[in-house]
């Protein structure tokens, strides 16, 4: 069955089920975002020194 | 039949691969008139600023058509090539061709009437008109193009609207511009400039520090902000903070989400894409942002989130950006750079779709789902990696390598130049045209999409936009576009 | 036989993995995985000892036409059935 069109049931239930039935946050979530964020921030501020150093004007 | 998947699957049956063929075969066109010095090349249309509309239209190279035939030259083969394409890509051909007609000659149309001296010319170029008074709204064929296209995509009938989308292929025709312009980065490898490889390396930087901050504020937004399932955040959370309806896609596809979910979040990103479209360009250009061109270019590449619209925010943005600076500051600033800053960060962004699902997709299946009979294949970052991205830098380095040794930089601008910049902004309008009438605002009217778009909203707003504002000023800062003379 | 292609897609309530000799219908990916697994030993009777690889690739044109152009493809799965 293709989706073309509007689904707009489909959309309400899914939408409702995607707020009812939310997973609790668990622990390998808080090691996903807190080491993205620390290597995100390492990154922003090493290649920024380096590049603000060495690279532009 | 379902076929195990190769390394070469879709290279001749996905939208992807065809912006690369054809991107390259005029890119080899033009290398091959640059080598020879025969012009097969400059045939194609050129839109001019006009006070008497007997100049609006002329070939790249001026003098070797009349510009009607030129723009008749350049509707049939450029017609040739996408219905080549077109047609191992298994569209409806009929409906393909007549759907890109009505787009080439509408977006013709609209070219030709928006580029009026009246409209366009800068305050320098008045006299040359012999007019007294312009608006100076540089790129606003593009914009009407876009509006002309929202026209028929939201009020049309139905039929007709459904009709048009056969034609309406926003990401391929970018794509191949993305290729031609490719060319200009190898040009300036010839000038000699080093900004071409400082706007790749900074580009790079950018995108990976945008990831790794992004995201993860997102996802958690949309999880504890919004209660929503693993399956929609990490959805949401790509496609707000990576790059629109590929990431959502692809994201979804790695963590096996229900494709209902990534349908749905992408009829929003295609939305909001087209309002930051609008919005963001005056915004960069009439604020201090226009002290940092280059820096304003390279957010647009990190909070625009489809290809299609952040090309085209760069292009508006550039010519806005340009018109103002010769207007105010006497400086004309080299065509291109601005466009080119936005679509870098893009690239990179586009490349690394593919890393970020893997690892997406690892995480999902080894310590979510715990499905040990799956394996995550490492094809997966070749089979999502963007294959016009390999015909962009093929076109630069062929464009570089040659034009610095055998061709010679005069002969290869010679015969790059229609593509390298009169074809790709054909291919922009087109874009522009198409971009309108696929986005469909009665998406935000649907039921319980008003709280999606809601969320979807705020995590631009409070996220993506500041904290792509202040990624690209810390690695574009200073960088200013070469000028011209 | 050591590998098996299928194609398979989402109908809006659940996943359906199909080729020309069986068709598996299940609302996760988990229970399609099981009973796919059980179809084929039913219908093939694979020997103790044995690995079958089942490919499922998507099928992307359930999708909706005006998305294909922004992805090549949604996913393709590798099923590894140690019988």
């Amino acid at each position: 069955m293709k989706m073309e069109g509007s689904q707009t049931q489909e959309q309400t239930n899914e939408w409702q089920e995607a707020q009812h039935q939310a997973e609790p946050w668990e622990e390998w979530e808080s090691k996903l975002v807190k080491y993205s964020l620390i290597i995100g921030v390492a990154a922003l501020v090493v290649f920024g020194a380096l590049v603000n150093l060495f690279v532009l004007p | 039949m379902a076929e195990e998947k190769k390394w070469y699957t879709g290279m001749f049956s996905t939208e992807d691969w065809w912006s690369f063929w054809i991107g390259l075969f005029f890119v080899l066109v033009g290398l091959i008139a640059a080598a020879t010095g025969v012009d097969i090349s400059g045939w194609v249309i050129g839109f001019e600023k006009w006070v008497d509309i007997s100049n609006a239209l002329q070939p790249d190279h001026a003098g070797m058509m009349s510009g009607i035939s030129s723009l008749i030259v350049s509707y049939i083969i450029f017609t040739i090539a996408t219905c080549v394409g077109a047609y191992f890509m298994g569209m409806d051909m009929k409906k393909y061709f007549w759907a890109w007609t009505i787009i080439f000659w509408l977006s013709a149309i609209v070219y030709v009437l928006s580029r009026h001296a009246y409209i366009q010319a800068t305050s320098i170029e008045r006299a040359d008109f012999g007019i007294g008074w312009s608006l100076s709204i540089g790129g606003a064929h593009y914009i009407v193009a876009l509006f002309v296209g929202l026209l028929i995509g939201n009020l049309a009938p139905k039929s007709f609207r459904e009709f048009m989308y056969h034609g309406a292929r926003p990401e391929w025709f970018i794509k191949i511009a993305i290729v031609f312009l490719g060319c200009k980065l190898g040009m300036k490898v010839v000038d000699s400039a080093g900004h071409a490889l400082t706007l790749l390396l900074v580009g790079a930087c950018a995108t990976v520090a945008a990831y790794l901050l992004f995201w993860p504020l997102v996802y958690t937004l949309c999880r504890k902000g919004f209660k929503l399932t693993r399956e929609w955040a990490a959805c949401l959370a790509s496609g707000i903070s990576i790059c629109g309806v590929s990431a959502s896609i692809a994201t979804g596809g790695a963590i096996r989400a229900r494709p209902i979910v990534p349908v749905m979040i992408s009829s929003l990103i295609v939305v909001f894409a087209v309002v930051e479209l609008v919005v963001l360009p005056p915004v960069l250009t009439y604020t201090p942002w226009f002290q940092e061109p280059m820096a304003a270019a390279s957010s647009l590449g990190l909070t625009v989130k489809t290809d299609g619209a952040d090309a085209a925010s760069g292009a508006i943005t550039d010519q806005l950006m340009r018109t103002r600076a010769q207007q105010e500051l006497g400086v004309q600033w080299e065509e291109g750079w601005i466009t080119s800053a936005s679509v870098m960060t893009k690239i990179w962004i586009d490349m690394f779709i593919g890393v970020w699902a893997l690892v997406l997709a690892m995480l999902w299946l080894y310590y979510v789902e715990k499905r040990h009979d799956e394996k995550v294949q490492k094809m997966e970052v070749w089979w999502r990696f963007p294959k016009f991205v390999l015909g962009y830098f093929i076109a630069w380095i062929a464009v570089g390598v040659l034009g610095m040794t055998v061709i010679g930089g005069e002969a290869m601008d010679w015969g790059i130049h229609p593509f390298e910049s009169t074809g790709r902004h054909l291919f922009f309008i087109l874009t522009f045209t198409s971009i309108g009438l696929v986005t469909n605002f009665r998406k935000l009217a649907e039921e319980n999409m008003g709280r999606l778009a809601l969320a979807y909203g705020l995590g631009l707003l409070l996220i993506i936009i500041p904290l792509g504002w202040i990624i690209a000023y810390i690695f574009h800062n200073g960088m200013m576009p070469p000028t011209v003379g | 036989m050591s590998v098996k292609n299928m194609s398979f897609y989402h109908d809006g309530r659940q996943w359906i993995a199909r080729d020309e000799d069986l068709e598996v219908a299940a609302p996760s990916l988990t229970d399609l995985d099981g009973k796919l697994r059980e179809e084929i030993k039913s219908l093939y009777s694979p020997q103790q000892g044995t690995r079958l690889t089942v490919n499922l690739d998507f099928d992307y044109s359930t999708i909706p036409h005006w998305m294909i152009q922004y992805h090549p493809y949604y996913m393709h799965r590798r099923l590894e059935f140690d019988y």
